[in-house]
């Protein structure tokens, strides 16, 4: 009885949401796998991997980058699809679709969470794009193939595993399986909201987060956008924030686009509708004035709040303060390039 | 050994007179007489084993196969009929039918012989190059020549387009050089097999090897000789399942969709470069192996494969484990049980997640029995809620521990009790509204509703 209540007291949209994940796990993972088999792969690997042909390896020349695309050409098209819809329409494939994320999220839901590590709190941007340049450029250096952490393949093995003889199932002892199991528990049953796997290692979504901060520049594309004069400070949308992309800042909510999912539940949860999946205001309709008070104001949907900067001149202080943060993502990006640049000239200085 | 010929009688030679006339695909004309015999359906005896031996030809078969120009005393040198078994036995090595017009030699297949000799098949070879009994050959370990060159068709369907294609501008191309017939007859057709690509697609070559390294239960039977011992040792577990491993690379992968991009066996394990043939398969501890440590660069970065790997950064890469134990299937659930295999990561893994199993169940047990019934029934998580709320939510933190814990409890309360959410701070809020209260099973579930 205390499940029925429970499950009628989700969200609409979120209701919405779960279903469309079990329905994309049905498609996209074993038993059944339909969706990869009408390419003739049993599993989301080979022609459809997604997340192999943007490594960079030493020497590496424009034609070998090419051979990786073209063997992988159903991933590339999938990866270039989903990076246009989160351009327009936030990371729709990472919280309503992706099957690997959202079954890690289901899971935890299921779980009572007192038995839940917290890890939304963590830097996440910091250590998810510091991974995601290790991913790039020093894991396929080192012969580390980026194919044994990749959850792309595990997540799909290990329902195969379950769903097969036992001789499947012992795939599970071995060590990629062994790690990968732990990865899945810790990072997702175990999580808090199921979604640390996203937020900290899943190079897909890293991507995806760059083209949704990017995405949310402009006005037109859809994104999860803050009204800041109505939100109250109740912090009950950072609560139920998945991904961790919520945070209160002067008791104003605040979102980090390089982590949003644009999952919705925020919109739900939000009494003052002071959060919304939309686009920036787009009627210039004059404000109604009386007595020097405007009415009615058009809201002033923001989808990136200007964190680092003092939002008034009495705490300016605070924004000439050196940020750990930025700092530690420019250090990311330059090492990477540095990398890139150094090999790059190592080569050709070797001939 | 003896050979029993069935008889020949005239009544047969006026079958056979009839049916040569019948024969109209005939690319040689049989100049010996040997299908007098041997293309006669039920031409079969029993040998001394007691087998059933079938030595009938089928002509259509015969004259449409690569050797089908080639009359058949040029590779079965027999000399006087009927003849011995062993007499005819062809030898791969010997003189070939073919002449080279370049050079006016006899073509020979002795530089193949020479490297195959050397490579990892060729060792122990008893019966030399002369085929022999199939019987006894699939006893022996090593393969003989006709175990993978099984003289078929001499084109095979899908390439077929693509020779006619080919062979049609012989003549313009090819021809202005290479004049005379017996050119065009003979080595268009063998050049351009090799130009249209080879016989093979990698899928065939890997069928090629597979037939025999994807069967376990011969492959259980091989033995190894140690390089420095000279010792026969059994094959081990990794070399065994070598198919299986391979299977799951993005190399077979890549080939079992079609995607010709993959890597079939020969592409990795046969050394490339001048005056080689492509029969050298050596061992990897082997110095001129292509799968050798030294060599990985050079075999990895081939045209059209990972051209990058040639250089010196990426050593680290092309020591990536293709043949990975990860991956492959236990075959027996009792092999989780032989001392032999306790040194193996699923060993491990099935250990440590035997005694994390053991230690959870006894945890919950003693939990559920114990703690469960005096501990605060809080719903925050086990670890990080409480920076959670003072790095998310911008919560001070508090300096008494027993403070902090009412705080949070009654967080928890708010955000599910009350409907309305207060517009003051929540700090205050809590201050306001210290009085411990009768705490709720709430859930994140719950908690969402509001």
């Amino acid at each position: 009885m205390q499940a029925i209540e429970k499950l009628k007291a989700i969200p609409k949209a979120q209701k919405y949401r779960y279903a469309l994940i079990l329905l994309s796990s049905i498609s996209f993972l074993g038993p059944l796998a339909y969706l990869p088999q009408l390419t003739g792969n049993s599993d989301l690997c080979g022609q459809l991997c997604m997340r192999r042909f943007y490594l960079y390896f030493p020497g590496m020349s424009v034609q070998d980058f090419f051979t990786h695309v073209s063997v992988a050409y159903i991933g590339v098209i999938s990866f270039c699809l989903i990076l246009l819809t989160t351009f327009l329409f936030g990371r729709l494939w990472c919280s309503f679709l992706c099957p690997v994320g959202g079954l890690a999220e289901l899971g935890s839901r299921l779980l009572n969470d007192r038995w839940k590590i917290e890890f939304r709190s963590l830097p996440q941007v910091q250590i998810r794009y510091g991974y995601f340049g290790v991913y790039l450029v020093l894991m396929p250096l080192l012969g580390i193939s980026a194919c044994t952490l990749c959850n792309f393949i595990t997540i799909p093995r290990l329902i195969e595993a379950l769903s097969g003889e036992y001789r499947g199932l012992l795939y599970i002892l071995s060590s990629v399986g062994f790690v990968n199991l732990g990865l899945l528990f810790i990072l997702g049953f175990f999580a808090s909201k199921g979604r640390a796997y996203c937020q900290l290692l899943c190079p897909i979504g890293a991507a995806n987060g760059l083209m949704n901060r990017f995405g949310a520049r402009f006005g037109f594309t859809h994104h999860i956008r803050v009204e800041k004069n109505r939100c109250t400070g109740c912090n009950v949308c950072a609560r139920s924030c998945m991904c961790g992309a919520i945070k209160m800042i002067d008791k104003v909510a605040v979102v980090e686009q390089l982590s949003c999912m644009s999952c919705h539940e925020c919109v739900d949860v939000c009494e003052w509708n002071a959060i919304e999946w939309t686009t920036a205001s787009r009627h210039k309709t004059p404000k109604r004035i009386k007595k020097g008070v405007e009415i009615f104001p058009e809201p002033k949907w923001a989808a990136i709040n200007p964190i680092n900067e003092p939002a008034t001149a009495s705490n300016s202080s605070v924004g000439k303060r050196l940020n750990l943060g930025r700092l530690i993502n420019g250090l990311i990006v330059s090492m990477v390039l540095a990398f890139v640049l150094t090999t790059t000239a190592w080569n050709v200085l070797a001939g | 050994m003896r050979v029993l010929f069935l008889g020949l009688s005239s009544a047969f030679m006026l079958i056979i007179f009839s049916m040569s006339s019948l024969e109209a695909k005939e690319r040689q004309t049989d100049p010996d007489g040997c299908l007098i015999c041997h293309a006669l359906e039920g031409l079969q005896y029993v040998d001394k084993k007691g087998v059933l031996r079938v030595a009938s030809i089928d002509k259509a078969d015969y004259f449409s196969s690569l050797h089908g120009s080639v009359p058949c005393t040029d590779c079965h040198r027999v000399k006087t009929y009927p003849h011995d078994v062993k007499e005819a036995l062809a030898d791969c090595a010997g003189n070939c039918h073919v002449e080279e017009p370049s050079k006016g030699e006899a073509f020979t297949h002795k530089a193949v012989v020479k490297e195959f000799q050397k490579s990892t098949h060729g060792q122990g070879r008893v019966k030399d190059f002369g085929g022999g009994d199939r019987l006894d050959e699939e006893a022996e370990q090593n393969p003989s020549c006709r175990r993978c060159h099984s003289n078929t068709a001499y084109i095979p369907e899908h390439q077929m387009a693509k020779f006619k294609s080919e062979f049609e501008h012989t003549n313009t191309e090819c021809g202005k050089c290479h004049l005379g017939e017996t050119w065009m007859n003979q080595f268009s057709g063998h050049i351009l097999r090799r130009l249209v690509g080879s016989r093979w697609n990698k899928q065939d070559i890997n069928q090629s090897c597979t037939q025999c390294h994807a069967d376990l239960k011969r492959m259980a039977k091989v033995k190894l000789e140690d390089s420095d011992t000279k010792q026969k040792n059994p094959a081990s577990f990794r070399w065994q399942h070598s198919v299986e491993s391979y299977e799951r690379t993005l190399h077979s992968r890549l080939l079992e969709v079609g995607e010709e991009k993959g890597a079939s066996c020969l592409d990795c394990h046969i050394q490339r470069g001048e005056g080689l043939h492509g029969h050298g398969i050596l061992k990897d501890e082997h110095k001129l192996a292509s799968t050798h440590p030294d060599q990985l660069g050079k075999t990895c970065g081939a045209v059209g494969c990972h051209e990058y790997a040639k250089s010196a950064l990426n050593s680290g890469f092309v020591k990536t484990d293709m043949h990975a134990l990860d991956q492959v299937a236990i075959p027996d659930v009792r092999a989780l049980f032989d001392p032999n295999n306790w040194h193996r990561s699923w060993f491990w893994g099935g250990l440590i997640s035997l005694v994390l199993a053991l230690l959870m169940l006894l945890g919950s047990g003693f939990w559920l029995l114990f703690i469960y019934p005096k501990a605060k029934k809080s719903a925050d998580p086990l670890l990080g809620s409480e920076r959670f709320e003072q790095v998310m939510l911008g919560r001070k933190p508090k300096k008494a521990p027993v403070k902090a814990t009412a705080a949070k409890t009654n967080v928890s309360q708010k955000t599910a009790d009350a409907p309305l959410p207060s517009i003051e701070p929540a700090i205050e809020v809590n201050k306001a509204n210290l009085a411990p209260t009768e705490p709720l099973p709430t859930s994140s579930g719950e908690r969402a509703d509001e």
